[in-house]
């Protein structure tokens, strides 16, 4: 039987939500929360972050024998229009809470494609056994949203981050 | 069904032993992909060296907000089957969440879907609409990939709908 592997947002290290097929709304609050409250302000100069959104694979059922080589990815261009940019980066297992603190060392989450997506499973390697059943696997991958003076008001268009694995 | 249960597979080994588990492909004649699935062809290499096997899955979500579904669609109140004028299967996925329209209304999870026909968890509530209408959906489709590694190739086939793409031996394929 194939393994089932959820993608969740976290707010600790090992609890989340599972945002499998979902959505994930970076927003100025630290909740998981999909609407329309505390929408991210154009500031009249500079940029301003959203609070960071920390997602991490979680096993539900497993696989006959392992899981392992996690990869995130985007399709390589922002639709978020101008002004806007999201960054991500793999920050292990060490959980730190949500914070609009600007993210150090973070690249920008489009340069990771299907060509040269984001490892996953740097810290928490795997491969991951069917011992690991109901828990998270892999590292926590955060990311920030950011908006500069120079974004256009209203929603943007949506943009979707692959999660991908090998099973055996 | 889950797309990772749209094929099973099969490994005969030169001991006549057929196996359903495992990666390790040493000793392989015969390497099948069986489908679980009207309108999914079969595969089946042989006679020629093969070293291991896995599968590699991509889930996709959605940053921000959704996307509406192409077509017009049909819908009953207390009916869990919603009817559409267009293929929705490179759309929709299995666990997929559809809504009539994105603010204010509930999401129904996808429990199976055909090309013109999707399944709800539980039935819908709500105003019917006859002569088709817009639903809108929060996730794009997710992918379900065998791989076979051959003595100088690898071979990828996409659960969805059988297809197959010819790689060099060492090529990781990212979709």
């Amino acid at each position: 039987m194939a393994a089932t592997m959820q993608i969740h947002e976290m707010s600790a290290l090992t609890t989340g939500t599972d945002k499998t097929s979902g959505t994930v709304r970076f927003k100025d609050a630290d909740n998981a929360v999909v609407d329309t409250a505390n929408p991210l302000v154009i500031p009249s100069v500079g940029s301003i972050q959203s609070y960071t959104k920390k997602v991490r694979a979680y096993m539900e059922a497993p696989p006959t024998t392992s899981i392992s080589n996690l990869r995130w990815y985007s399709d390589g261009a922002s639709g978020f229009g101008t002004g806007v940019s999201v960054s991500a980066k793999n920050i292990g297992v060490t959980w730190a809470a949500n914070a609009t603190t600007k993210q150090v060392g973070g690249a920008d989450l489009f340069s990771y494609t299907s060509a040269a997506p984001l490892d996953g499973d740097t810290t928490d390697t795997g491969p991951f056994a069917p011992a690991d059943d109901d828990s998270y696997i892999g590292d926590l991958i955060e990311m920030q949203m950011f908006v500069y003076s120079t974004a256009s008001q209203g929603a943007l268009t949506p943009e979707t981050l692959t999660f991908s694995y090998d099973e055996v | 069904m889950k797309l990772a249960e749209n094929y099973s597979f099969e490994v005969k080994l030169t001991t006549g032993e057929v196996l359903t588990e495992g990666g390790d492909l040493t000793g392989c004649v015969r390497f099948s992909l069986i489908p679980n699935i009207p309108n999914l062809p079969r595969h089946d290499f042989s006679g020629i060296k093969m070293e291991r096997r896995f599968c590699r899955a991509f889930h996709r979500y959605s940053m921000v907000t959704q996307q509406a579904l192409p077509g017009r669609l049909t819908w009953r109140d207390g009916s869990d089957i919603i009817v559409s004028t267009e293929d929705l299967s490179n759309f929709i996925d299995v666990g997929s969440k559809i809504s009539k329209n994105a603010t204010g209304q509930e999401w129904y999870e996808v429990e199976q879907f055909t090309k013109n026909m999707i399944k709800l968890k539980r039935p819908y509530s709500g105003k019917t609409q006859q002569i088709g209408g817009k639903m809108t959906i929060k996730s794009k489709p997710s992918e379900y990939l065998h791989c076979v590694i051959f003595d100088n190739f690898r071979a990828y086939i996409k659960s969805s709908d059988g297809s197959i793409t010819i790689t060099p031996k060492d090529y990781e394929l990212y979709l």
